[in-house]
């Protein structure tokens, strides 16, 4: 129990660090992360409905 | 997977150049510059000019990352654009939203035009809005290079210099850059009709081919109603998908054709301007018989203006919430298709 709190622990401090830095730089460049947030999550669906179509769909005739 | 319809033919303009026939329907910047990315990607090497099924990894990739930093300049330039006509981050926000999730919208993800010409397109307005005459004038030439409809840039340059004149924000100083910028305007479309002058022998080539493309030239109203016939009579059409697409087409034609009659009175006299002129271009020659309406939605997608004013009217969270499921299934969908070659 207490080692696996303390490796939560460790991963939290972990994780603060990039985190951190993600939130102050939104905060420094809201306009740049308000593009980049849509600009990489549309070429993720892009990307993941192109991938799923080329396996599920047959090819147009 | 990226690599489909158009795509092929700027593929081929990047690697072999331009040759007498229907390939000059194609405008040049993208493929220039998918032709100089590939060249560093291949150690300053130029590209074989090898059939796309063969082709080396560099032209394809240079295509694509073209195609994907065009796209983020033409978000970014959206943004600025939103930002400063409305005040408001958030609409900022929803407005390139809503640029990237219109159900065409993924070929801002594949190697086409859609997203240079968008970034051209609305880095002039952006630069016209700030008064900077030159800049204005050499992003409208860019757009130009890119697609005909670029050539729009130039009365709409006029109607901005023309307010600001009026306005008294032109002062005798800045008429040399206003009148640079108005030069500038058209000279990525000079320049391509002088290199096909020189290259096929005819300078406006790129109209001339359109029949090539099935198209026809047509009174726009003409277009108008055809697709209305069309759209109300599906056994007018050979195939149920045809008459789909077609429907779809139709729809999207008359909703930015609506918007942008409900804002007459909010959009500037340039965005009226560019707008009017976008919708006769794209009319005046749509293919011939059931596919009139086809690729509509596409060719309208880069009229900006609409993505503002739904951002406006997406401060209603219903509103919102109803774009959002309208178009991101739509989006996903065509995406999925355009992969296995299905016309969307």
């Amino acid at each position: 129990m207490d080692a696996g709190r303390r490796s939560t622990d460790r991963l939290s401090r972990v994780w603060a660090v990039p985190s951190s830095w993600v939130r102050t730089q939104v905060a420094k460049h809201p306009n740049l992360a308000a593009v980049l947030l849509v600009f990489v999550l549309t070429r993720m669906a892009f990307y993941i409905t192109a991938f799923f179509g080329n396996w599920m769909l047959p090819e147009a005739p | 997977m990226h690599w489909r319809w158009d795509a092929v033919y700027y593929y081929n303009i990047s690697v072999d150049g331009y040759h007498p026939g229907g390939i000059t329907a194609f405008f040049p910047l993208f493929p220039m510059l998918s032709r100089g990315v590939a060249t560093l990607l291949n150690g300053l090497r130029l590209p074989t000019a090898l059939p796309i099924q063969e082709a080396e990894l560099a032209p394809l990739l240079a295509g694509i990352i073209v195609a994907h930093l065009a796209t983020f300049g033409a978000f970014w330039m959206l943004h600025q654009l939103a930002l400063e006509e409305t005040g408001d981050r958030d609409t900022a926000f929803r407005a390139i939203l809503y640029a990237a999730i219109f159900p065409f919208a993924y070929h801002y993800a594949t190697p086409y035009t859609e997203g240079l010409f968008l970034l051209t397109t609305v880095a002039s307005f952006l630069a016209m809005r700030r008064k900077q005459w030159v800049r204005a004038g050499i992003w409208a030439a860019c757009a130009s290079a890119t697609r005909f409809a670029g050539i729009l840039l130039v009365p709409v340059l006029c109607v901005e210099l023309l307010l600001a004149w009026r306005r008294g924000d032109l002062q005798r100083v800045n008429w040399p850059r206003a009148a640079i910028g108005l030069v500038t305007a058209p000279l990525g479309l000079l320049l391509y009709m002088g290199y096909l002058w020189w290259r096929v022998g005819d300078a406006f080539s790129f109209y001339h081919v359109q029949s090539d493309w099935g198209r026809e030239q047509t009174f726009p109203m003409t277009a108008i109603v055809r697709g209305i016939d069309y759209a109300l009579h599906p056994n007018w059409s050979s195939a149920p998908d045809i008459y789909a697409r077609g429907v779809l087409h139709t729809i999207i034609t008359f909703a930015f054709l609506g918007i942008m009659l409900l804002s007459i009175r909010a959009w500037r006299l340039s965005y009226l301007v560019y707008g009017a002129l976008l919708f006769i271009v794209i009319l005046w020659s749509p293919p011939d018989g059931e596919w009139t309406m086809h690729n509509l939605g596409r060719y309208l997608m880069i009229l900006f203006p609409v993505y503002i004013t739904l951002a406006r009217w997406g401060r209603s969270p219903a509103f919102h919430l109803a774009v959002l499921m309208v178009c991101v299934p739509m989006f996903g969908l065509f995406s999925a298709l355009y992969v296995r070659w299905y016309a969307a």
